[in-house]
């Protein structure tokens, strides 16, 4: 991610000559702040080096306001053919990107990582309105006979009744992605738990007892990765009727081998350093050394690998939908909503699967960049313990 | 080949009448894949309470498994077998349940280990390490548990206890942390703490501080403490008695001061000539012990110091000595060899 903002940095310094000094401000506290590691402890750099510690930073307003007003207008202002709209509002989103890093750098210190709080807003929300749903001041979803009145396919449009648009029932796409959101989160990290779960358990046992538990555990943690995924989640659905749990038991099967796997081989490097024996020499029982030595130890790897698996599952369900063996339509799904521009309609109205698309790749993505830097914060291999 | 038991003579003096620990013809077998290792072969000794012995050799020769097996932390499983008895204040401790033996741990015997970054647990705090046995074994309340944990970091040097319980062992220093193994030994007043190498990751001088602790705790608490050690220094001036080892097996017990002065055997001679001198002239070649030690899946027939002594003869090659004390020499005295050092000051053997 640091990426875009070093891509967006020349052009904007030459844009701008005479805002070079604050470009160099911003590039001291970052460096120092990258060996530090930590974004907390980097603002504290950034406060205690810069001549001007919290500042507004100009050149950051001045990308970030036409970027945001640029990336407002072209969806639907621009007089221009679509392809034109769509780089302008790209280019419109980047500006505006580079432009709020600037800024919130400016405003919290010098290694203020934007993308992460982006992402951590984007799952935050999401899962407050999956949550509050019901009482929130929703379109319909579902009952298609009280949409009869209501336009179907209309387009988005910000601030009309159904600001993602409707479908072709006329059913509303926010309420429905939002619906969708506790379908597909509750599947995704359900299945992450149970996996989490089942999985440390076995993967525990394994790697403490070794002998047979270990090679029975092998047999079956082997057999489960050479089962092709997708082909043991279709099985699956010819026998289990669709309902979130039975979905979700499916899926954890997927996150099953390598949560044992892990689980195992952190059991075995932790099993044989010392402090294993020295909690027997304490009068530890076998159960004891598992559950306060070895778990705590294991779990901080497995839960931040869980977070990336959650964002593998997230697309794992919606492909069930989409085939139709997940969630049954016309309960909501952002797999069985993207099944509903099979056909035509995706030529005719790309809102049916670009709202639903875009909402599964931004949660993906969110998921997947949180687990990373979690897993990266707590990853046995980079401990210096 | 068989070790026999340590005669009586050789027990220390009668005044005290049941020594704290007796281990008897002690054997571990490790099973690896290319035969059994005789890791321990037949080891006897007893120890008084409050008595302190060194055990010294040199790596490999079966000292940390003599600690561990003595400890009851290997019994007879699937890949090694242990056989003797060790009798802790008349308890056999290979003959006790595991949850017998879970009880004496952490209760009645302790146990330092030799690496303190890995013997404490990174991800739980001090306190919990602490009082986690305190309430176990002792049954105190949570508030109790780390009053007393406190009072342990106070008692072996640590600064700030109250500060320190809430800490993750990596804030803590090398020397700081073994501290706090050793508190942990101490929780519920052991009569017997077992320190397998408790300086050997810890520089120079922080192994002093924790050696002086040692020997101040046991002043103060009265415990009996084996020191296992690769380092003669550690154990010189420590230890009550000593025992050295070689290819699982007591070549020589005597009291410290008799070993050091005057070595029987001649790997307890080899050893101690090999230890640089400050009066040793600059540049001279430090004595070494050629050749390497056995095989232990396999060694040799009869004494398994004979293919790297210099006093052998073919009898050592044929017949294994016994650990026995010299007929009319000092009583607390016993070393396996036939062809012993004579002792400089006196008059012959």
């Amino acid at each position: 991610m640091s990426d875009i903002v070093e891509s967006t940095g020349p052009a904007e310094g030459g844009s701008r000559p005479g805002d070079g000094a604050d470009h160099l401000d911003h590039v001291r506290p970052r460096g120092v702040a990258g060996t530090a590691g930590r974004g907390s402890t980097g603002g504290r750099w950034g406060t205690a080096r810069g001549p001007r510690p919290r500042h507004l930073s100009w050149s950051g307003l001045g990308l970030a306001v036409p970027g945001i007003a640029l990336t407002a207008v072209s969806p639907t202002v621009l007089p221009a053919p679509g392809w034109v709209c769509f780089l302008a509002f790209a280019a419109g989103l980047a500006v505006a990107y580079a432009g709020v890093a600037r800024l919130c750098r400016g405003a919290f210190g010098g290694s203020f990582d934007l993308m992460f709080w982006l992402c951590l807003v984007w799952l935050v929300v999401l899962v407050l309105a999956a949550l509050l749903a019901p009482v929130l001041p929703l379109g319909e979803y579902r009952d298609i006979a009280k949409t009869i009145e209501a336009p179907a396919m209309a387009p988005p449009a910000l601030f009309s009744e159904h600001p993602l648009g409707t479908n072709n029932f006329g059913l509303d796409l926010l309420a429905r992605i939002v619906y969708g959101a506790r379908a597909s989160l509750l599947v995704s990290i359900g299945a992450v738990a149970i996996g989490m779960v089942v999985g440390g358990a076995i993967g525990i046992l394994a790697g403490f007892f070794r002998r047979l538990t270990d090679t029975v555990v092998g047999v079956f943690t082997n057999s489960l990765l050479a089962v092709p995924p997708l082909i043991l989640l279709i099985a699956l659905g010819t026998v289990l009727e669709p309902n979130l749990r039975n979905i979700a038991i499916a899926l954890s099967l997927l996150a099953l081998p390598s949560m044992i796997r892990m689980a195992r081989a952190g059991t075995l490097t932790f099993a044989q350093r010392e402090f294993v024996l020295a909690a027997k020499a304490m009068g530890a029982s076998r159960w004891r050394v598992m559950v306060r030595e070895l778990l705590p130890n294991v779990l901080l790897p497995l839960a931040s690998y869980g977070m990336v698996i959650v964002s593998v599952l997230i697309v794992a369900e919606a492909s069930l939908s989409f085939l139709g063996l997940g969630i049954q339509p016309p309960d909501p799904s952002w797999g069985n909503m993207i099944a509903e521009g099979e056909g035509n309609a995706f030529q005719d109205h790309p809102h049916i699967v670009l709202v639903p698309g875009v909402t599964l790749f931004l949660t993906v993505f969110a998921f997947n960049l949180i687990g990373e830097k979690a897993r990266k914060r707590w990853d046995p291999r980079q401990a210096k313990l | 080949m068989s070790q026999s038991p340590l005669p009586a003579d050789t027990r220390p003096p009668a005044g005290d009448p049941a020594p704290l620990l007796v281990v008897d013809d002690l054997r571990t077998e490790i099973h690896t894949r290319r035969g059994d290792m005789k890791a321990v072969d037949g080891v006897s000794l007893t120890l008084n309470a409050g008595e302190t012995l060194g055990i010294v050799g040199e790596s490999g020769s079966g000292k940390s498994v003599l600690g561990r097996t003595i400890m009851g932390l290997y019994t007879t499983g699937a890949t090694m077998t242990v056989s003797g008895r060790v009798l802790m204040d008349g308890t056999d401790i290979h003959a006790l349940t595991d949850a017998g033996r879970r009880e004496l741990w952490g209760s009645d015997v302790g146990m330092v280990f030799q690496d303190p970054m890995s013997a404490l647990n990174p991800v739980k705090k001090i306190g919990l390490h602490l009082t986690e046995s305190l309430r176990r074994h002792g049954g105190l309340s949570r508030a109790a548990a780390r009053a007393r944990a406190e009072e342990l970091l106070r008692l072996v040097g640590i600064p700030e206890p109250g500060r320190r319980l809430g800490q993750y062992p990596h804030e803590l220093s090398g020397g700081m942390r073994q501290r706090v193994v050793i508190a942990m030994a101490l929780a519920n007043g052991p009569k017997l703490l077992i320190a397998d190498e408790p300086t050997t990751a810890l520089d120079v001088t922080v192994q002093k501080q924790i050696l002086d602790l040692l020997g101040r705790l046991q002043a103060e608490l009265g415990m009996a403490i084996i020191l296992v050690s690769h380092n003669l220094q550690v154990v010189a001036g420590r230890a009550n008695r000593v025992a050295v080892m070689y290819a699982g097996r007591i070549v020589e017990l005597a009291d410290a001061d008799a070993l050091f002065a005057a070595p029987r055997h001649p790997y307890t001679e080899a050893l101690l000539s090999a230890v640089p001198r400050l009066h040793h002239p600059p540049h001279s070649r430090l004595e070494a012990i050629d050749g390497s030690p056995p095989d232990m899946v396999a060694p040799p027939q009869g004494c398994r110091f004979a293919p790297r002594c210099r006093y052998a003869g073919d009898d050592c090659r044929q017949v294994s000595p016994r650990l026995l004390s010299e007929a009319g020499g000092d009583a607390a005295r016993a070393f396996a060899c036939h062809h012993p050092v004579r002792p400089v000051n006196a008059g012959g053997s």
